[in-house]
């Protein structure tokens, strides 16, 4: 009979992707302390799907954005456990051969040329793995914390080409770290959506920086963060680049690049990082686009069909 | 408005007509009249009516892994749900939706949540079991290691030796945290 089962028993049937689903609600702290529940749930533990990985859930690391640029010895013996702690994870979760929902790491300040390898390698598996949510936020130890922050292209590391055949992408969110690809063409159809923050660099490498993005991607979402003078600056540039794209450029190539192919491009919203912060009206926005307040911009972008270039172009 | 329009003829078609009710049968046999537009909120059910072509009105659907005590919580919570989507067709008043899920749930111990959210599963109506497994959650967050293996009923396997060493592993994970 059905009611002789306890409730406990059927609870402890409990299917793992339920478990999973209430995982999702929990701090990642909450998560992780549940891995010592019990044999099964740390194996429920170890397959979640989303991992998160953010230095500021360690005491002790918890200081982003704020001086001084270099951990005292504590806190590097801290942050180094904290990386094999990510290392081990991650290991573990991509033997199981399950897709990643979501990777999410965000780490600093680093020594980025030395840090390069393991970043390279965690990207690499959770590309390996399917991953559909990428989130990368590096602080490199020379990034300057006060306005405008600047840090020069040639600092910041380099998101490695593995990244290029994550088919099954859809979210990709960095901050503080380079996109560049070397060889092959666009791949990553299934990008949606694209948040770039803490992008400084000089005006001279914008065009460098806008076709590099578009080489890869045709994402539906773009979202730059509005945070002191040099983003303003581009962001008005990025705005009117999209807006009036000169296409007299590949006219006799065979193979176009996206000022071709990119349709219309609309403000979507502006996210004002302090809710106080009156609505910008988007109507606007084009007109305010220096005295935004700090925020996230988002643009939406229509493409058109890949085999039907749109014929004329705005100049 | 068409607002206006919308609610108008939805409120005379349900009251010229006799309301159609579906039976469904829980798993200690008692058997649920339900009103149809409440019934179709569990995906299970919908589908079964949409995939048989052999089922009439005096079908009576048998649902054997729920129970009579799970039933009356998940139909509470629909027919209430229904019942905002009637009044307010197009926006649900949110205030409203907030403060009956907060007074619902608060009637409801750990173990009938969870028998709620096998049901919920079971009966795929995803909206309900988002919101159950959201509360599940606050339940457990800020609790110790103790409670939540009570509320999940898991007998630890570990030894001693095991447990210290996976602490120490996640030291991160257990720092600043308040048990109670």
């Amino acid at each position: 009979m059905g009611d002789t089962i306890h409730p406990r028993d059927r609870i402890s049937k409990l299917p793992d992707f339920i478990v999973h689903h209430i995982m999702s609600y929990l701090s990642v702290k909450k998560v992780a302390q549940t891995g010592i529940l019990s044999k099964r749930w740390n194996y429920l533990w170890t397959s979640f799907p989303i991992l998160d990985f953010d230095q500021t859930y360690v005491r002790g690391l918890d200081m982003t954005c704020t001086l001084p640029l270099e951990f005292t010895g504590w806190q590097k013996e801290r942050f180094n456990k904290f990386l094999v702690f990510v290392d081990a994870s991650l290991l573990r979760f991509c033997k199981l051969k399950f897709s990643v929902q979501k990777f999410r790491l965000s780490i600093g300040p680093l020594d980025v040329k030395g840090s390069s390898f393991l970043l390279d390698k965690w990207i690499g598996l959770v590309v390996d793995n399917e991953v559909k949510e990428l989130d990368i936020h590096l602080i490199s130890e020379k990034t300057l914390f006060y306005f405008p922050r600047t840090i020069e292209l040639d600092d910041m590391y380099t998101l490695p080409q593995k990244l290029f055949s994550a088919k099954s992408m859809t979210t990709l969110d960095v901050c503080g770290c380079k996109l560049e690809q070397s060889s092959g063409s666009a791949g990553l159809h299934f990008l949606k959506n694209v948040k770039l923050d803490n992008l400084t660099m000089r005006p001279a490498n914008y065009t460098a920086f806008l076709d590099g993005l578009f080489y890869i991607c045709y994402p539906r979402y773009l979202s730059i963060e509005a945070y002191g003078g040099n983003f303003k600056l581009f962001i008005k540039w990025l705005y009117r680049k999209l807006r009036n794209r000169d296409a007299k450029c590949c006219n006799s190539h065979a193979i176009m690049c996206w000022r071709h192919y990119l349709k219309d491009v609309e403000i979507e919203c502006f996210e004002p990082f302090c809710s106080e912060e009156e609505l910008v009206d988007i109507d606007n926005v084009n007109k305010e686009l220096s005295d935004l307040p700090l925020g996230n911009l988002y643009f939406r972008l229509d493409w058109c069909c890949f085999s039907e270039p749109v014929d004329e172009v705005k100049d | 408005m068409s607002s206006s329009i919308a609610s108008s003829s939805s409120s005379s078609s349900s009251s010229s007509k006799k309301e159609k009710k579906i039976s469904l049968k829980t798993s200690d046999g008692e058997v649920f009249e339900v009103e149809e537009p409440v019934a179709m909120q569990l995906e299970i059910v919908r589908s079964f009516f949409a995939d048989n072509e052999d089922v009439t009105e005096q079908t009576v659907m048998p649902l054997p892994n729920v129970s009579t005590a799970a039933m009356h919580g998940i139909l509470e919570y629909c027919r209430a749900h229904e019942e905002f989507r009637r009044r307010m067709p197009e926006a649900a008043p949110e205030e409203e939706v907030r403060a009956f899920e907060a007074g619902y749930v608060d009637r409801k111990s750990n173990e009938e949540l969870k028998e709620m959210i096998l049901a919920a599963n079971y009966l795929n109506i995803s909206k309900l079991l988002d919101f159950l497994t959201g509360v599940a959650a606050k339940r457990i967050e800020n609790k110790s290691v103790e409670y939540v293996r009570a509320f999940f009923g898991v007998e630890n396997d570990f030894t001693p030796e095991e447990e210290a060493n996976l602490r120490r592993e996640y030291e991160w994970a257990f720092e600043g945290v308040d048990e109670d």
